[in-house]
C-alpha cells in the first residue's frame, strides 16, 4: 500500500493511496467512514522502516489536523535527522488535497542484528 | 463481566476496528483496564507471505496505541456513551505526547491497557498511561488528548473548507 518514491539520505517521500474498499471503513465508524488518526501514523512508521530499518522508539509528539477519509491520497514527507544515543529524530507531515492531516515527531533506533525485539 | 457486547454501548468503534475485548477494572471517570488479545487472524496479517521473518509479525505501533486509545474513549465516555456517530458526534484524537514503545507485541500476546483520566473540559478530555503484555511494560502514554466533535464540522474539515 505505500509506495517509496524518493529517499535520498533522510528524506523519506511516500504517497498511499487511502482504498475505499478497506474494510476499516466498515468499523470506523458505520456511517462516517475516517482512518483512524493512529493508521495514518502507521502509514508513516511504514514508509520510514522501509527506507531505513530503524525501529520505531518514541511518538513524542502527534498533531491530528483534519479527517481522512476514503479514496484520499496520502502524501508523506518525512526528515530524519541524528539524535542523541544513535537515535535519529523523525519529522513528519501527511498531507491531502485539503491540505495538512497530520504531524508527527517521532525517534528511531538502528535496529540491532541478532533479531532483538 | 464487561465484554465486547457491554463496550459496543459505550464507544462507536466496530469490528474490524473495535481493538478492545473485555473491561478488567474500571473506576468510572478515573481510570480503567482493558484487554487486547493479539492473534494471527488480525487483519494486518493478511497479507504476509510465507518467507516473512519473524519480525514481520510485529503488531504495529500505530495499532497498539489505537487499541490503547479505545480504552481511553471507553474511560471518557462512560457516563455518557457515544455507541453511533449517527447521532451526530464523532470521538476523534487531537493529539498525542511522549509516548514511548517499550517493547513489541506478537500474535499470541495479551495487551492490558491501563488508562487513566488527567482532566476532563466540556468535550474533551486528557488520558495517561500504559500497556502491559505479561508484566512486560510496551508502551508508555504520556498524554492524549481527545475530542467530541460534530459530523458537519469534520465532514466540512475533510473538505478543506476549515484551517
Amino acid at each position: 500500500m505505500t509506495s517509496v518514491l524518493r529517499a535520498t539520505g533522510y528524506e523519506v517521500h511516500a504517497s498511499v493511496r487511502v482504498d475505499p474498499a478497506d474494510p476499516v471503513f466498515a468499523g470506523h465508524y458505520p456511517g462516517f467512514p475516517v482512518l483512524p488518526g493512529l493508521f495514518v501514523f502507521d502509514h508513516v512508521d511504514h514508509a520510514v522502516r522501509a527506507e531505513t530499518g530503524a525501529q520505531l522508539v518514541a511518538l513524542d509528539r502527534a498533531k491530528f489536523v483534519r479527517p481522512v477519509r476514503p479514496g484520499d491520497d496520502l502524501r508523506i514527507e518525512a526528515t530524519l535527522t541524528p539524535a542523541d544515543d544513535g537515535q535519529m529524530l523523525c519529522v513528519a507531515t501527511v498531507f491531502t488535497a485539503s491540505g495538512v492531516v497530520a504531524e508527527f515527531r517521532s525517534r528511531y533506533r538502528a535496529r540491532r542484528s541478532g533479531g532483538e525485539s | 463481566m464487561i465484554g465486547i457486547a457491554e463496550i459496543k454501548r459505550i464507544i462507536p468503534h466496530r469490528y474490524p476496528v473495535l481493538m478492545l475485548d473485555r473491561v478488567a477494572e474500571l473506576e468510572p471517570g478515573r481510570a480503567l483496564v482493558a484487554h487486547k488479545a493479539i492473534t494471527g487472524r488480525e487483519p494486518c496479517y493478511a497479507a504476509i507471505g510465507d518467507d516473512a521473518e519473524p519480525a514481520q509479525y510485529a503488531f504495529p505501533a500505530g495499532q497498539l496505541m489505537e487499541s490503547w486509545a479505545q480504552a481511553a474513549v471507553l474511560l471518557v465516555r462512560w457516563q455518557t456513551p457515544n455507541p453511533d456517530v449517527r447521532t451526530g458526534f464523532v470521538e476523534l484524537l487531537s493529539g498525542i505526547r511522549n509516548a514511548s514503545l517499550l517493547g513489541q507485541v506478537f500474535p499470541g500476546d495479551v495487551v492490558e491497557h491501563r488508562v487513566e483520566l488527567v482532566r476532563a473540559v466540556d468535550d474533551a478530555a486528557v488520558v495517561t498511561g500504559s500497556s502491559v503484555v505479561d508484566g512486560r511494560l510496551v508502551l508508555r502514554v504520556g498524554s492524549f488528548t481527545m475530542a467530541r466533535r460534530g459530523i458537519e464540522v469534520l465532514a466540512a474539515a475533510a473538505d478543506g473548507s476549515e484551517g
